[in-house]
C-alpha cells in the first residue's frame, strides 16, 4: 500500500531537522534518490503557497524526477513543530511524493485520498484522530 | 361591487380595450392623470371588487385588466346595467350568447334591444362580429329580422373556449364561484368527471391541461343544454375511435364512462365521436403520474415527434449559438412534442398564462420556434405553444449559464487540487470543475478544453488567456471563499 502512518516515529519539533530526518528515511527506502533535494524542493513549494489544510495539518508535497515512486506518509510527531514555514502548532504532517511518470492505478489512489480528505469528517480524523482510527480508515479504503 | 368614480370607469374601459399588459404611463395619459393617481386608483378598484382583483399587475410592465372577473362581476347584468357596458363588452355578451344557442335564431331587437343603441351602432356591432369570428371559419348571418352564427361545432366550440377562458390567473376552482346555479352545478359536475378520468389513469391532469379539458366539457355541456346533439358519428371519428381503443383502452373505458355520465346527467343521448374528441383532447395534454418518480405519458413518442424536437433545438441553438446540453434539452422538450402536435392536429388551443411575461423576456428565442412549423409543414405554431417551447429553452440556458466551467491547478494535480475539489464542489456548487491539473500541465489543459470560465490555482500562475484566475490557500479559509464567491458573481454578470 502506498500510504503509510508514521505514529511518533520522529523526535523533532525544528522544521528543518524534521524534513531531513524524513527525507533520509525515503531515501533510504528507495523512494527518493536525493535528501537535500528534497527538504529544497519541499521548502519551495511550501513558500510559493502554504499547504496547511487545519490548524493543525499541512500537506506537503512535491513532484520531481527526485521522487521514484509514488508515496503518501501520514506523520504524528510528539510534539508540535515550533514553527512550520511562519506558522505554529502543526504536530501532522500528510507527506505527498509523485514522481513525474506515474502509474494510473497511482494516480487514482492518490487523488481518491485527497477527495476524501477534502470531506470535513475525514479531515478531522487525520487533524485529532488516534492511530487505530487513522490505520482502520485507511485498511477500509484500500 | 361598490360604484364607480367617473375616473376609475375611464381607466377600466381603457383597459378594456387592450389585451397586453399596459404601462402606469401610457395609462396615466391616455386618461389625464399621473401613475401615481392611476396606481391609487388600480388599488382602490381592487379593493373594492367582489370575488377577485379586477386589475393585475406585472411589476416593470404594466396593468392588465382580468376579464374573466370582470365579467363574472358583471354576470347579472341588469337591464340598467347592459346599457352601461362598453362597446367591447357589448359585442363580447352578444357573441357569447349567439355561439352558445348557435345555429339558432335571434331576433335582432331581442339581442340588441337592452342596450340602447341606435340602427347605425347596430349594424356596426354585427360588421365588427361578422370580422371577428371569420378567422374561425364562422359566419354571422343577418337575414330580415334575424341574427344567427353557423359553422363547424368544433370551430363554435373553439370560440366559445376563447372567449371562456381568459388570460389571467385561471383554474378549475374560478368557475365554481360563478353567481349563476345552474353554471355552478355544471361546473360542479364537470370537476367530478376530471377527477374520475385522473383516478381510473392513476394519474393528475396538470395546468394548463386541466383547464383546458374542463373548458371543453363546460361547453359540451353548455351546447347540450342549450341546443342538443350538433355532431355525428362519422367514419372518420369511429375509424380514430376505435384505433385510439387498441392503443389505449383503459383511457377509453374511462372516457366512455364520462361521457355516459354527461349522457345521463343531461338526459340525452351523447355520440360516440364525443368520446372520440374528449380522446384528442386528452392525447393534447400531459398526464402525471401520482407517483412523483414516475411520469405517465399517452403513448411513446414517435420518429416525427423526435424529428421535430431535434431540428427545433438545433435550429434554435444554432440561431442564437446557445451554448446549452442539448440532450438534456431533448428529454424534457421531446415528451411535449406528442401532446403539442396533436393539439396542432386537431386545432386545439392552450391559453399559456405567462404567455405577455415571456415574450418580453425572450423575444428572440421566441421568434425561432416558428421555423420547425415550416420545415416539417406543421400548422403554424400558435404563440401560446411557443410560448410554452420558448420557455424550455429558456430553462436549458439558465442551466447552463448556472454552472461555471472551472479548472483546480496545484502543483501535482493529483493533491491538493483533490481536496480543494470536494470543498468546493460543496461550497459552490454552482462551479462545474471540468479538470484538476498540475501546473505544468496548464497549458494543455486551456488548449484542450475550450470551455474553461475560471481556474482555481493554489500557486501564482501567469496570465492565462482572458480567464480569470482565484488564488486560495489549500485551507480554502473564509476569506478564499468570499473572494471566490465575488468573483463567480463577477463571471455570472458578464454572461
Amino acid at each position: 500500500m502506498k500510504i503509510q502512518v508514521d505514529w511518533e516515529r520522529y523526535k523533532t519539533n525544528e522544521q528543518q531537522e524534521l524534513l531531513y530526518q524524513f527525507g533520509k528515511s525515503q531515501q533510504l527506502s528507495g523512494i527518493i534518490t536525493d535528501t537535500g533535494r528534497f527538504i529544497h524542493e519541499i521548502v519551495q513549494r511550501e513558500q510559493l503557497a502554504s499547504t496547511i489544510v487545519a490548524s493543525n495539518l499541512a500537506i506537503p508535497h512535491v513532484r520531481s524526477s527526485n521522487v521514484l515512486h509514488f508515496r503518501i506518509e501520514v506523520v504524528k510527531l510528539t510534539t508540535p513543530l515550533k514553527d512550520w514555514e511562519g506558522y505554529q502548532g502543526i504536530d501532522r504532517l500528510i507527506f505527498t511524493l509523485v514522481p513525474l511518470k506515474m502509474s494510473i492505478c497511482d494516480q487514482q489512489e492518490c487523488k481518491q485520498f485527497f477527495l476524501n480528505l477534502g470531506r470535513q469528517e475525514v479531515l478531522n480524523l487525520f487533524s485529532h484522530g488516534s492511530q487505530k482510527d487513522l490505520k482502520d480508515y485507511l485498511r477500509e479504503k484500500r | 361591487m361598490t360604484k364607480r368614480t367617473n375616473k376609475e370607469q375611464q381607466l377600466i374601459n381603457y383597459l378594456l380595450n387592450k389585451r397586453n399588459y399596459i404601462p402606469s404611463k401610457e395609462i396615466a395619459d391616455a386618461i389625464h392623470s399621473s401613475p401615481k393617481t392611476v396606481y391609487r386608483l388600480i388599488k382602490k378598484i381592487n379593493a373594492g371588487s367582489s370575488g377577485g382583483k379586477l386589475i393585475s399587475s406585472r411589476r416593470g410592465i404594466g396593468y392588465r385588466l382580468r376579464y374573466t372577473n370582470y365579467l363574472s362581476q358583471n354576470m347579472n347584468l341588469t337591464e340598467e346595467s347592459l346599457g352601461e357596458l362598453t362597446s367591447v363588452e357589448r359585442r363580447y355578451h352578444i357573441l357569447r350568447q349567439l355561439l352558445v344557442t348557435s345555429p339558432e335564431k335571434h331576433k335582432i331587437q331581442d339581442i340588441f334591444g337592452s342596450f340602447y343603441i341606435s340602427e347605425s351602432v347596430v349594424s356596426s356591432d354585427i360588421r365588427i362580429i361578422r370580422q371577428m369570428i371569420q378567422k374561425y371559419h364562422l359566419v354571422l348571418h343577418r337575414r330580415s329580422d334575424y341574427l344567427w352564427v353557423t359553422g363547424n361545432e368544433k370551430d363554435i366550440r373553439t370560440v366559445i373556449n376563447e372567449l371562456l377562458i381568459g388570460d389571467d390567473d385561471i383554474s378549475i376552482g374560478h368557475f365554481l364561484k360563478s353567481n349563476d346555479n345552474i353554471h355552478q352545478t355544471d361546473a360542479s359536475f364537470i370537476t367530478r368527471q376530471i377527477n374520475l378520468i385522473e383516478s381510473q389513469l392513476n394519474s393528475t391532469i396538470p395546468y394548463p391541461y386541466d383547464v383546458n379539458l374542463f373548458s371543453h366539457l363546460y361547453i359540451l355541456v353548455e351546447r347540450y343544454h342549450r341546443v342538443g346533439s350538433l355532431v355525428s358519428n362519422s367514419d372518420d371519428t369511429e375509424d380514430g375511435l376505435k384505433r385510439a381503443e387498441k392503443e389505449s383502452p383503459q383511457i377509453i373505458r374511462a372516457l366512455r364512462q364520462v361521457i355516459n355520465n354527461i349522457s345521463n346527467y343531461l338526459h340525452t343521448e351523447i355520440p360516440r365521436s364525443e368520446i372520440f374528441n374528449l380522446y384528442q383532447y386528452l392525447n393534447s395534454s400531459r398526464l402525471e403520474g401520482k407517483n412523483t418518480d414516475h411520469r405517465h405519458e399517452i403513448g411513446t413518442v414517435n420518429a416525427k415527434e423526435m424529428a421535430v424536437t431535434r431540428v427545433l433545438i438545433n435550429e434554435v441553438a444554432a440561431t442564437h449559438r446557445l451554448q446549452i446540453n442539448r440532450e438534456a434539452l431533448y428529454s424534457s422538450l421531446v415528451k411535449r412534442m406528442k401532446p403539442l402536435l396533436n393539439r396542432l392536429a386537431n386545432g386545439i388551443r392552450i391559453k399559456n398564462s405567462l404567455l405577455e411575461q415571456i415574450k418580453l423576456e425572450c423575444p428572440a428565442l421566441f421568434e425561432s420556434v416558428s421555423q420547425v412549423s415550416q420545415e416539417f409543414k406543421l400548422p403554424t405554431i400558435d404563440e401560446d405553444e411557443s410560448g410554452f417551447i420558448t420557455v424550455y429553452f429558456a430553462q436549458a440556458i439558465e442551466q447552463m449559464q448556472r454552472t461555471i466551467n472551472t479548472v483546480i491547478v496545484c502543483t501535482t494535480g493529483l493533491g491538493t487540487a483533490q481536496l480543494l475539489k470536494t470543498k468546493i464542489s460543496n461550497r459552490f456548487p454552482e462551479l462545474n470543475i471540468i479538470q484538476t491539473t498540475a501546473v505544468t500541465d496548464l497549458s494543455e489543459t486551456i488548449t484542450q478544453e475550450k470551455a474553461i470560465q475560471l481556474i482555481i490555482s493554489t500557486l501564482k500562475l501567469p496570465k492565462v488567456n482572458d480567464i480569470p484566475v482565484l488564488i486560495c490557500s489549500a485551507l480554502f479559509s473564509e476569506e478564499d471563499q468570499d473572494r471566490l464567491s465575488k468573483l463567480i458573481s463577477k463571471i455570472k454578470s458578464e454572461y
